[in-house]
């Protein structure tokens, strides 16, 4: 099975401008000027097999909103210019941040 | 802020000569990391490399987790240490941090210590025997409140 893999692209010539791409794919068309917390919604309802909906509609506080906000701040906050995160890294990642939340890994995780 | 919160930045330029791996103060942003504060390099004897399959990103995966787990000083080489030797099971650990980070990593990259050590616990809890180090049990904050202080969870 092919390795899965999130990138992204900026170019500060122009407009605030991302193109964000899983694999070759890009998974929306409409995502110029997308911020980070909307970009991670993405990568992370990608990976728990969620509409990215569900968690931009969650509530401040509530276990998505939390797992979002340590998504960014562990990943997009340190985004260079171009950059490529792995599905399997961020699986991994979001495994770790379930268990040190002392809660059930989600089901739908792959 | 203590030195557990820290950023591993590697930078492999289009100039000639070796990547370096930089172990840095968060900082908030670009304009914040112009003048950041650099704790230190992480080397070994051969070189690092990324952003291909090959030793380079295994030498450079040996470096970052032996720092962020707090292997010890004596691992001062890191991917030449015993603890690295194939067939271990840091050895395993050590390639799928490289497959997941460093083999497609841009030229480019920062990552923090607490998404590291947060990769390793959801490894462990996937590939580990007990519970993982304390190292990993007592990783720094995943998330900054507004104004930009760490929150340990």
């Amino acid at each position: 099975m092919p390795r899965e893999f999130y990138s992204a692209t900026r170019n500060r010539d122009k407009e605030p401008q991302r193109e964000f791409l899983k694999g070759t794919e890009s998974l929306d068309d409409n995502l110029t000027g997308i911020c980070s917390s909307a970009l991670a919604s993405l990568i992370l309802a990608d990976r728990l097999g969620i509409d990215a909906q569900l968690i931009d509609r969650q509530s401040e506080g509530s276990v998505l909103w939390r797992l979002r906000t340590a998504f960014v701040a562990s990943f997009l906050s340190w985004a260079e210019d171009t950059w490529r995160l792995e599905g399997e890294a961020v699986a991994e990642w979001v495994r770790g941040w379930y268990v040190e939340q002392g809660l059930e890994v989600p089901a739908g995780l792959r | 802020m203590t030195r557990d919160d820290r950023v591993y930045h590697g930078i492999n330029s289009s100039t000639p000569g070796p990547a370096r791996l930089l172990v840095e103060e968060p900082a908030d942003g670009p304009t914040q990391r112009q003048d950041i504060t650099v704790f230190g390099e992480l080397r070994d004897g051969y070189g690092l490399s990324w952003g291909h399959v090959g030793s380079g990103p295994q030498r450079t995966a040996a470096l970052v987790l032996a720092d962020a787990l707090g292997l010890g000083g004596e691992v001062t080489i890191a991917a030449q240490h015993p603890l690295w030797q194939a067939n271990s099971f840091l050895a395993r650990l050590r390639s799928d941090f490289a497959g997941d980070f460093l083999v497609h990593a841009a030229a480019e990259w920062r990552l923090p210590r607490g998404a590291v050590l947060r990769w390793v616990r959801g490894w462990w809890a996937q590939f580990g025997q007990g519970e993982p180090p304390q190292t990993v049990l007592s990783a720094p904050a995943a998330t900054r409140e507004p104004g930009g202080s760490l929150e340990i969870m």
